[in-house]
């Protein structure tokens, strides 16, 4: 029961923030956590799936054929 | 990236060709790249990518220089993603997802993930496994999620974009961060179970 409570409470508190999961202010949260290892396995999961996302949706070169398209739509050279 | 000095955006302002292919040369590929994160797949990325251009040549002559080139275009293209999306997945827009309810997660253990690297990515299986949950995210979570955690806008700037307010994109990363953290805990207890 305890344990759902702190989850609810710290889901609430980063709904709040809605800041980067690696915030100095998402840390204060996590450091708080120390009584709730799972609250903590939780936070950590959430910091590591937003980074893995960061690298992996990088940024893609557009083909060429899409811009020969892009600029015959356009009716631009 | 390059940035379009003023003189260029007046020229194109009254039609000037040269000006214009300055511009689509110069931020395409940016405007590509994110138009990919949101539609996930390039068939629709391109279309996004030609009527974002195309609005930009019917109004650019009412560009009135309050926000740079590139943000204007970059919210033209969000917004033609996001209209698109809104089409192709008509029951994904009609789900309330602005309220939270507290026991939705409240029944799941979470799963220790490991430590991430870029070398990770190599793993074949983990890009498929990262790029499929992403592609199942509801789009309006989805594009919250793109502007936010990956295109690194700030809740303001990302509300300001949607034309939400701030509570809601608050509320719609929150729900977008758990379902892809759920997702990849299912992806590894998949694989460690396999393993034993």
């Amino acid at each position: 029961m305890q344990h759902k409570h702190t989850l609810k409470e710290l889901q609430l508190i980063c709904q709040q923030f809605g800041e980067d999961i690696d915030s100095e202010i998402c840390e204060e949260v996590k450091k708080s956590l120390k009584d709730c290892p799972e609250c903590r396995v939780h936070f950590d999961s959430i910091k590591k799936v937003v980074n893995i996302y960061k690298v992996s949706e990088n940024e893609m070169d557009i083909p060429e054929d899409v811009t020969k398209n892009l600029f015959r739509s356009l009716n631009l050279k | 990236m390059k940035v379009i000095d003023e003189s260029t955006i007046e020229l194109a302002k009254t039609g000037d060709n040269n000006s214009l292919s300055e511009i689509v040369n110069t931020y395409s590929p940016n405007i590509y790249s994110l138009s990919l994160k949101f539609m996930r797949n390039k068939h629709d990325a391109e279309d996004v990518l030609q009527e974002t251009f195309l609005k930009m040549l019917n109004s650019i002559s009412k560009f009135e220089g309050r926000s740079t080139l590139y943000s204007w275009l970059y919210r033209i293209a969000t917004n033609t993603a996001l209209e698109k999306l809104r089409k192709k997945y008509p029951e994904q827009f009609e789900i309330e997802l602005d309220t939270v309810d507290y026991h939705e997660h409240s029944g799941r253990k979470s799963f220790e993930l490991p430590y991430f690297d870029e070398k990770d990515l190599d793993n074949s299986d983990l890009k498929i496994e990262l790029n499929s949950a992403i592609k199942k995210l509801n789009a309006k979570l989805r594009i919250v999620f793109i502007l936010r955690d990956i295109e690194g806008n700030s809740v303001k700037e990302t509300a300001k974009i949607l034309n939400l307010s701030e509570a809601n994109v608050k509320i719609r990363l929150m729900r977008a961060r758990m379902f892809l953290k759920e997702n990849l805990e299912d992806y590894y207890k998949q694989r460690n179970d396999h393993a034993a």
